[in-house]
């Protein structure tokens, strides 16, 4: 196995590292980071709720307003999310990069590791938006539909913490478990050179990743 | 043509390493879900009360033991420094259950799987404790910084204490239990 304590040390204290960067970056990405994310969101929108406008504005203070305006009854009327709600969704904006480039794997890998769960992430941000953008709007105005509404947005903080560790799993394991399920490759592992590049393409040489137990 | 034995065996362990994380993401998906709903249903309404006394209560104490005069009424903690009342999502039931259905999906023995949980348990337990007293002083000390050490960093922070925890547990017992079997 490529796991052993000191990796997950290393792992651990690199985390530390990171998750303070990311932390202190947050506030800075986060306006940029939610202009993306709308530039997304409002077209699809627009394809679900054909008989609505919908325009999102976000403000530092109170959190996000969302214009909707319905031309074919005339009626034009807003809503609001504040910053808390909003933190249950943009909470992995600072766990996911962090873990991933905490990850013990050469720096190439580790970048591409990165792109990859950030992608990842914009795409479920952008998903987990629309998603409570429409439910909202279409639910908001009915107030026997407003536990309905709660309910939905209490879902997001467990649903973002279960996707940061599917997504992180997924995307790491052959590095933390490169040789689980098969036996034969255990004989084949001997036959690499200690200083050989290792078999689990983590950019390592043989010694100091797989072999490293051995 | 030639085809080496040795990317025919690294196909194939390659093929089942992304089986066998597959298998665990499903089966962590699948257990979570189970335990989520059976919570909603049943567990929020029963335990989600007692367990948030219950934290305000252990917080109270430990405020007590650093001499900031903690005192829990109900689910309200009032000490010198800061009063807050500890609401369910405050007791850590998710992140435990993150844990309980990270360990219940990784492919081991169930002997190894309940002195995961009978270890993790306890100790995410402790480290929620940590969080709420350090909330108290985050507070007192910095009360501008308060929302987002509660929101973002202390909920980040306990989703990789569970991660860490998981490896933690597969390296000492899990592998070390494996290698003496075998």
């Amino acid at each position: 196995m490529n796991i052993n304590q000191r990796k997950i040390l290393f792992f651990g204290i690199q985390f530390c590292l990171f998750f303070l960067v990311c932390l202190l970056l947050y506030p800075k990405i986060l306006p940029g980071y939610q202009e993306i994310v709308f530039y997304m969101v409002e077209p699809l929108l627009q394809y679900l709720t054909p008989n609505k406008y919908i325009h999102i504005v976000t403000d530092a203070k109170v959190g996000w307003r969302i214009d909707v305006f319905e031309p074919e009854i005339g009626k034009k009327w807003f809503f609001g999310i504040d910053n808390q709600q909003l933190s249950m969704i943009y909470m992995n904006l600072v766990l996911v990069p962090a873990i991933f480039l905490a990850t013990p794997v050469g720096i190439k890998k580790r970048l591409h590791l990165f792109c990859r769960g950030v992608s990842l992430l914009l795409i479920v941000h952008v998903l987990s938006v629309t998603a409570f953008v429409y439910v909202w709007s279409t639910f908001y105005p009915i107030p026997e539909k407003h536990q309905l509404c709660q309910h939905i947005i209490a879902l997001f903080s467990p649903g973002g913490q279960v996707f940061a560790v599917v997504i992180w799993c997924s995307l790491t394991w052959k590095h933390w478990f490169p040789k689980s399920g098969i036996s034969i490759h255990a004989k084949e592992v001997n036959k690499i050179g200690r200083n050989a590049l290792c078999s689990c393409d983590s950019g390592l040489k043989y010694k100091r990743c797989c072999g490293s137990t051995v | 043509m030639y085809i080496s034995l040795r990317k025919i065996c690294s196909a194939l362990n390659s093929r089942n390493r992304d089986k066998t994380a597959l298998r665990f993401c499903l089966l962590f998906v699948v257990v979570f879900g189970a335990e989520f709903a059976i919570f909603i249903l049943w567990g929020f309404s029963k335990i989600g009360p007692f367990l948030a006394e219950w934290n305000a209560q252990a917080t109270a104490w430990i405020l007590r033991l650093l001499g900031a005069d903690g005192q829990a009424h109900g689910v309200l903690v009032t000490s010198s420094l800061f009063s807050a009342k500890i609401v369910f999502e405050c007791t850590a039931t998710f992140v435990i259950m993150i844990f309980v259905a990270a360990v219940v999906a990784y492919h081991c023995g169930w002997r190894y799987k309940l002195l995961g949980i009978g270890g993790g348990v306890p100790a995410i337990f402790l480290a929620n404790l940590v969080r709420l007293v350090s909330l108290f002083y985050i507070g007192y000390w910095f009360p501008t910084a308060f929302e987002e050490a509660h929101q973002l960093a202390w909920q980040s922070l306990m989703v990789f204490f569970v991660l860490f925890l998981w490896l933690f547990w597969i390296v000492k017992v899990v592998h070390r239990h494996e290698h003496q079997s075998a």
